[in-house]
């Protein structure tokens, strides 16, 4: 019996989508879309600019799905695509921190308790991780939401951001200590 | 405070970056070290602060997927070709243009169109329009002539004073000149004359002497 299209692998999707699947590529957008867009909500920090962005980010997928060279790195190879938009984001608005909120919706519970015992409400939590990732720089930011949000091992990481590994591991242990103290305070 | 060669692999730890062998010997290592377990305890407010925060967030809407456009966009072979094909008409386009425009402003107007001809002309109207155009010819060859007249008269004027001028002064001093011999003459005859009446007059005088 033949498998759904929609519980196809990312690979075999890819697969598809190359030999001129419209229906594969479609369902990889539907499946990646949110990440990408949150992806690059928590980047930019502005809900309109991470929809244009994650347009751009599947349309340049879409035109350059033919250079993955490895299907079963296609999830890397699309944030790798959203790093490059981010990055010519940030450049294109000479602008080396994203602003504050402009109303994203956050879905989830409630409270978060803090290591010194402070116990914050959600949108409390929300603008306070807001302005601690505003601190940092875009590579410390984007490395960090890579891992934490995005899930990522270093290794992915350092595909996605292309630098080294050191310096990926660097980005998030210096980012990770500047954001306990600022929350320690 | 706390272990710093032990910070990066706490980190590694609650990120789950940890070796699988080096797990059991940090956790041994933070139950004994309490410093080492304040700082995994500030490290694991941290990730769960972001994790409470980075989480899905709604999409306004969902992506509206053009094949059609996007297509339009893959960069391919064949795409690459009728691009070039494309740009290649129309520089060549361009080229006729510039080509075809210049040769009819300076060279012979081929691309004047032809007049196009709605109705047959009636007799009378062929007559009318071929003795118009006798008429305009007509007078052309006659403005021609007269021209060509006036410029010949004014050549020979030009000729005729370019010619009559030295002959006048020629005529002018023969006259001159013959004025001259003339009066020469005239005193040659007086002279002649009186030398006949002297001598005449010597001739007769002893004679009517005594």
């Amino acid at each position: 019996m033949a498998v759904p299209i929609s519980d196809c692998s990312d690979s075999t999707l890819v697969r598809r989508a190359c030999a001129g699947s419209d229906e594969a590529f479609n369902v990889l957008v539907r499946r990646w879309e949110k990440k990408i867009y949150t992806h690059l909500a928590h980047l930019t920090g502005r809900a309109d600019e991470a929809f244009d962005l994650c347009q751009e980010v599947f349309v340049s997928a879409y035109t350059h799905l033919g250079q993955l060279r490895d299907p079963e790195r296609f999830s890397p190879w699309l944030f790798q695509i959203a790093h490059s938009a981010a990055y010519s984001y940030f450049r294109r608005i000479h602008n080396a921190g994203p602003e504050l909120s402009d109303g994203m919706q956050v879905s989830g519970s409630s409270r978060v308790r803090l290591a010194n015992g402070t116990v914050l409400e959600r949108p409390e939590a929300k603008l306070l991780v807001e302005k601690l990732l505003a601190m940092l720089t875009f590579e410390q930011r984007e490395a960090i939401i890579l891992k934490v949000y995005g899930g990522f091992k270093f290794e992915q990481i350092a595909e996605i951001q292309n630098c080294p590994l050191s310096t990926v591991k660097t980005r998030v242990y210096s980012g990770l200590e500047q954001l306990k103290r600022l929350l320690d305070k | 405070m706390g272990c710093p060669d032990r910070k990066a692999k706490l980190i590694d730890w609650i990120l789950g970056e940890l070796p699988p062998g080096e797990e059991e010997e940090l956790r041994r290592h933070v139950d004994k070290c309490a410093d080492c377990a304040q700082e995994l305890s500030g490290f694991q407010g941290v990730r769960d602060v972001l994790k409470v925060q980075l989480q899905d967030r709604e999409m306004p809407a969902h992506l509206v997927f053009l094949p059609e456009k996007a297509r339009e966009l893959r960069p391919g072979f064949l795409a690459q070709l009728w691009r070039t094909a494309a740009l290649a008409a129309v520089a060549a386009g361009v080229f006729l243009a510039v080509v075809l425009t210049g040769f009819a402003r300076w060279g012979r107007q081929p691309l004047t169109a032809l007049p196009t001809q709605t109705a047959a002309l009636t007799r009378a109207e062929v007559a009318a329009i071929v003795n118009q155009e006798l008429g305009l010819q007509w007078a052309q060859q006659k403005r021609e002539l007269e021209t060509s007249r006036e410029k010949l008269a004014a050549d020979l004027r030009r000729e005729q004073a370019h010619v009559l001028v030295p002959i006048t002064e020629q005529l002018q001093y023969l006259q001159s000149a013959q004025s001259v011999v003339w009066k020469e003459t005239q005193k040659e005859n007086a002279y002649v004359e009186l030398i006949a009446r002297s001598s005449l007059g010597q001739e007769a005088s002893p004679a009517r002497r005594p």
